[in-house]
C-alpha cells in the first residue's frame, strides 16, 4: 500500500482548495463577499472542526483505519456500500475539477476554442499521474506548492502601492445571515473533508494535528486573498467573472507585466493534482469491489467516464450548474462525513474468529 | 534494432504536438491593436484602431523607429463586437488586443453612455485592466488617427503623456480598472481624464486637458486641471507633484509635494453629516521668485506653508463645488467612508444618499510643512 507523510497529503489538499478558490466564479454561488466573506471564513474554521469531530471520536480507536476498511469491519454489506458511494463521490469531484478547468481555461484564456481538447488532455495528464503513483503526485505537489505561494508573494509585492483599506467595512452591513450562509457554503465547497477520512491508511503521522494545520492554511490563504483583493482591485473584482485570475492579471513587477501566463501554469498543476487525488481514491474505492489486480482497467474505466462526463457537462452548463448547487447544499459530504460513519457505529460489528471458537 | 526503431518512432512523434492543439493565427495576420476609439454617431458604434505594422508608413526596411510604422482601421457596428469583426473582415487580420495601451471614448459616446463602450473591452480577455481609458474632446477617431511622430507608434506617444500626467498629479486615476471600480460602487460617479489633440510647430500633439465627470453612466460636465487637483488632494494623492502659490507682495514660491496623506472620517451632528477631513504634506521649498530677488530663507517658510494651505482649500473647494454640490457626483469616495464609519446611517439613508451629501458638511484640516529648502544659501 503506497504511503506518503501527513504533510504531504495536506499540502495536497491545501492545494485542491486552492484551485477551487482560485477558479471560483462568485455569480455561480450565493455567498458572502467583500467585508462579509473576511467574517464569514471564521465560521468554515469552526463548521470544519465541528463536523469532522464526530467521524475522528468514531475511528479514534481505529489506528491506520480510514472508512471504508471500518465499513467492512462493521459488516461486508457497509464495507460494499460505502466503497460505492465514496467511489461515486470522487468520481463526482473529479468529473467537476475537469469541468471547473475547462470553463474557466475556455472564458478566460481561450475564449473561441472547444473545450474538448481540455477536457481529455487534463484528464489524460491526471490519469498518468494516478498511475505513476501517491509518492509520485505528493513529491510534485511539494513543488506544486512552493511555486503558488511565490506567485502570490508576487501578486501581493506588485500591488502593494495600490493598498487602500477604505473598502473594509463592518462584515455585519447586510446582517449576519450572509456571514453564516457564507461559512456554511464555504464548508460545503470542501469535499476534502471526505479525503482526510479515506485517506488514513495511506498517511503516516498525526492526521488530526494535519487537519487542524489544514483548516488553519487555507483559512489564512483565503483570507488573505480576499483581503488583498478588497484593498486593490476593490469592486473591479465584482465585474469580473474570475476575481482571482483578474487580481493576477493586474499584478506587475518592475519588468514583467502580464504574468498571468505564469500564474495559468501553476494554477493548471495545482487543478491536475486534484483530479488525480480524487481519481486516486475513486479507484482505491473500486479496488475494494472488483479486485487489486484490476486497478489499471479499473484507471482506464474512471478516466473514460470522466472525460464523457466533462464533456457532457461542459457543454450544457446547466446541467454542470444543477450539479454545483446541489453540492452546495452539503448534503455530499454531510452524508459521506457525518451520516455514514455514524450509520456504521449502529451497524453491529463482526465477531472476531476467537470469540466465535 | 526493434528497440531503436521504437526510440526513433517514438522521438518523431514528439514533433506530431509541437502542430498545436488548437488553430493558431500567425502573427502577420493579427492586427496588434496599440490605440483604439469608440465614437457613436447616428446609433451604431464607430470604432477605429490604431495597430502597429512594421513598415506601415513607407519604411524601406522591416522596421524602421524613425517612421510612425502603424496603420489605421476604421469600422462601424451596431454593437461594438460587431464593429470588431467588420475590422477584421475589411483588413482581413484578426484583431489583437493584448498590447493595446489606451482606450478613447469619444465626446459624443461618453454623453451617450460611458458604461456601454466601457463593458465590451472590460469582458475582454485580452485587455489589460490597466490599460488608459480616456474622453476625447470631440471625437475619438481625430485622437487614434493622430500621426504623432514620438516613440515606435503614436500609441506610445500618448501612453507617454498618460503616464508623465499620472505620476505629476495632472490626472486622477485614468486606468480601466480605476473607472469600473467607482462605476461598481453603488454611486456611479467617475472622473475620466480627458484628452485633446493640438498643434505645436505644425505637428500635431496630444494632452491631458482635466477631466470628463460621469455620472450614472454619462458624462455630465467637465473638469478643470484645478478641480481634478483639488480632487487629489482630498484624497491625499498629491506626492511628487508640483506647486506654485503666490506669497502676497513678495512673488511666488514653487514647492515639491514629497508627502501626502489624507484622513476622512465622517460623523454626525444633529442629524447632519459632517465630514472631518485631515490633509498632511510635507513639501520641499525649491524656488522663491520675487522681483526683490529674495534668497530661500526659514523666515519665508511660515507664509510658504500657509499660503500653500490657502491653495490646498481653494483647490478642494473648487472641486466640491463642481462634483458634489453641482452634480450630486461622489468622487471623492464619501460612500465608502460612510458605509465604514457609520453603517446604521448608511442602511437607512442608502437611497437617498445624494441629497444627505449635498446637505453635508466639511471640516477640513490641512498641515503643510516645508521640510527641505535646497541648497542656496543667503548671501547675508
Amino acid at each position: 500500500m503506497p504511503q506518503i507523510t501527513v504533510s504531504q497529503f495536506f499540502i495536497m489538499l491545501f492545494l485542491c482548495r486552492s484551485f477551487s478558490f482560485f477558479t471560483i466564479v462568485p455569480g455561480l454561488r450565493e455567498s458572502a463577499s467583500g467585508s462579509a466573506g473576511l467574517a464569514s471564513l471564521v465560521l468554515f474554521v469552526v463548521f470544519s472542526v465541528l463536523i469532522m469531530l464526530p467521524s475522528f471520536l468514531i475511528l479514534r480507536r481505529q489506528k491506520g483505519v480510514g472508512l471504508i476498511e471500518f465499513a467492512y469491519q462493521r459488516s461486508q454489506g457497509a464495507g460494499f456500500a460505502c466503497a460505492t458511494l465514496f467511489a461515486l463521490l470522487a468520481l463526482s469531484v473529479a468529473i467537476d475539477n475537469v469541468v471547473h478547468f475547462a470553463v474557466f481555461i475556455t472564458s478566460a484564456v481561450y475564449p473561441n476554442d472547444s473545450n474538448v481538447i481540455f477536457v481529455v488532455l487534463f484528464t489524460l495528464v491526471a490519469l498518468y499521474m494516478v498511475y505513476l503513483g501517491l509518492e509520485s503526485t505528493a513529491r510534485f505537489s511539494g513543488l506544486a506548492l512552493i511555486l503558488l505561494l511565490g506567485s502570490l508573494v508576487m501578486i501581493v509585492l506588485s500591488l502593494a502601492r495600490e493598498f487602500d483599506t477604505v473598502g473594509l467595512i463592518s462584515p455585519f452591513l447586510g446582517g449576519v445571515r450572509p456571514v453564516v450562509q457564507g461559512g456554511a457554503v464555504t464548508v460545503n465547497e470542501s469535499s476534502e473533508l471526505m479525503l482526510v477520512l479515506l485517506f488514513i491508511p495511506y498517511l503516516k503521522g498525526n492526521v488530526k494535528k494535519g487537519f487542524l494545520w489544514w483548516v488553519l492554511g487555507v483559512f489564512a490563504l483565503l483570507e488573505g486573498m480576499i483581503f488583498v483583493t478588497l484593498c486593490t482591485v476593490g469592486q473591479y473584482a465584482v465585474t469580473q467573472s474570475y476575481p482571482l485570475y483578474a487580481v493576477a492579471k493586474m499584478a506587475r513587477l518592475f519588468y514583467f507585466q502580464r504574468m498571468d501566463a505564469v500564474h495559468m501554469v501553476i494554477w493548471t498543476m495545482i487543478g491536475l493534482i486534484k483530479s488525480a487525488l480524487y481519481l486516486f481514491i475513486a479507484q482505491r474505492c473500486l479496488c475494494f469491489l472488483f479486485g487489486a489486480k484490476r486497478k489499471n482497467t479499473i484507471l482506464l474505466a474512471l478516466g473514460g467516464i470522466t472525460i464523457l462526463c466533462s464533456l457532457l457537462l461542459a457543454h450544457y452548463f446547466t446541467a454542470y450548474q444543477a450539479l454545483y448547487n446541489f453540492t452546495l447544499t452539503g448534503i455530499p459530504l454531510y452524508v459521506a462525513v457525518l451520516l455514514v460513519p455514524v450509520l456504521l457505529i449502529l451497524i453491529p460489528g463482526r465477531r472476531r474468529k476467537e470469540d466465535k471458537a | 534494432m526493434k528497440r531503436l526503431s521504437l526510440l526513433i518512432a517514438l522521438v518523431l512523434s514528439l514533433s506530431l504536438p509541437l502542430c498545436g492543439c488548437m488553430e493558431t493565427i500567425r502573427l502577420k495576420d493579427r492586427a496588434i491593436v496599440q490605440a483604439v476609439g469608440v465614437d457613436y454617431e447616428d446609433q451604431k458604434f464607430q470604432l477605429t484602431f490604431q495597430y502597429f505594422v512594421p513598415s506601415g508608413s513607407g519604411g524601406q526596411t522591416a522596421f524602421d523607429a524613425s517612421e510612425l510604422n502603424n496603420n489605421i482601421i476604421r469600422s462601424e457596428g451596431d454593437t461594438i463586437t460587431e464593429a470588431v469583426s467588420e475590422a477584421t473582415r475589411k483588413e482581413g487580420k484578426q484583431i489583437f488586443f493584448g498590447s493595446n495601451k489606451i482606450i478613447v471614448i469619444g465626446k459624443a459616446m461618453a454623453e451617450e453612455n460611458l458604461k456601454k463602450a466601457v463593458d465590451y473591452f472590460n469582458a475582454n480577455h485580452q485587455l489589460h485592466p490597466s490599460v488608459y481609458l480616456m474622453i476625447a474632446e470631440e471625437s475619438a477617431s481625430k485622437i487614434v488617427t493622430a500621426q504623432i511622430s514620438r516613440g515606435i507608434v503614436p500609441a506610445s506617444a500618448i501612453e507617454q503623456v498618460a503616464d508623465n500626467a499620472m505620476n505629476h498629479r495632472h490626472m486622477n486615476g485614468g486606468r480601466m480598472v480605476d473607472v469600473v471600480s467607482k462605476l461598481e460602487t453603488g454611486h456611479d460617479s467617475v472622473d475620466v481624464p480627458m484628452v485633446k489633440l493640438s498643434q505645436q510647430s505644425g505637428k500635431p500633439e496630444v494632452e491631458i486637458d482635466g477631466g470628463a465627470l460621469i455620472k450614472k453612466d454619462k458624462m455630465v460636465d467637465t473638469l478643470t486641471e484645478q478641480e481634478i487637483q483639488g480632487i487629489i488632494w482630498f484624497l491625499g494623492k498629491m506626492e511628487d507633484a508640483t506647486m506654485t502659490v503666490s506669497l502676497p507682495e513678495k512673488g511666488s514660491a514653487a514647492l515639491e509635494i514629497l508627502e501626502c496623506s489624507s484622513r476622512m472620517k465622517p460623523r454626525l451632528e444633529e442629524g447632519r453629516l459632517v465630514f472631518d477631513v485631515k490633509i498632511r504634506c510635507d513639501s520641499a521649498l525649491r524656488e522663491l521668485i520675487s522681483d526683490e530677488g529674495g534668497d530661500i530663507t526659514q523666515e519665508i517658510v511660515p507664509l510658504v506653508q500657509q499660503m500653500q494651505e490657502r491653495k490646498i482649500r481653494q483647490l478642494i473647494n473648487l472641486a466640491l463645488n463642481k462634483t458634489l454640490r453641482g452634480h450630486g457626483a461622489d468622487i471623492l469616495r464619501l460612500t465608502d467612508h460612510v458605509k465604514k464609519y457609520l453603517p446604521n446611517y448608511y442602511n437607512e439613508h442608502r437611497d437617498n444618499l445624494e441629497a444627505m451629501f449635498e446637505n453635508s458638511g466639511f471640516n477640513f484640516e490641512i498641515v503643510c510643512n516645508i521640510s527641505r529648502m535646497g541648497l542656496e544659501a543667503s548671501g547675508n
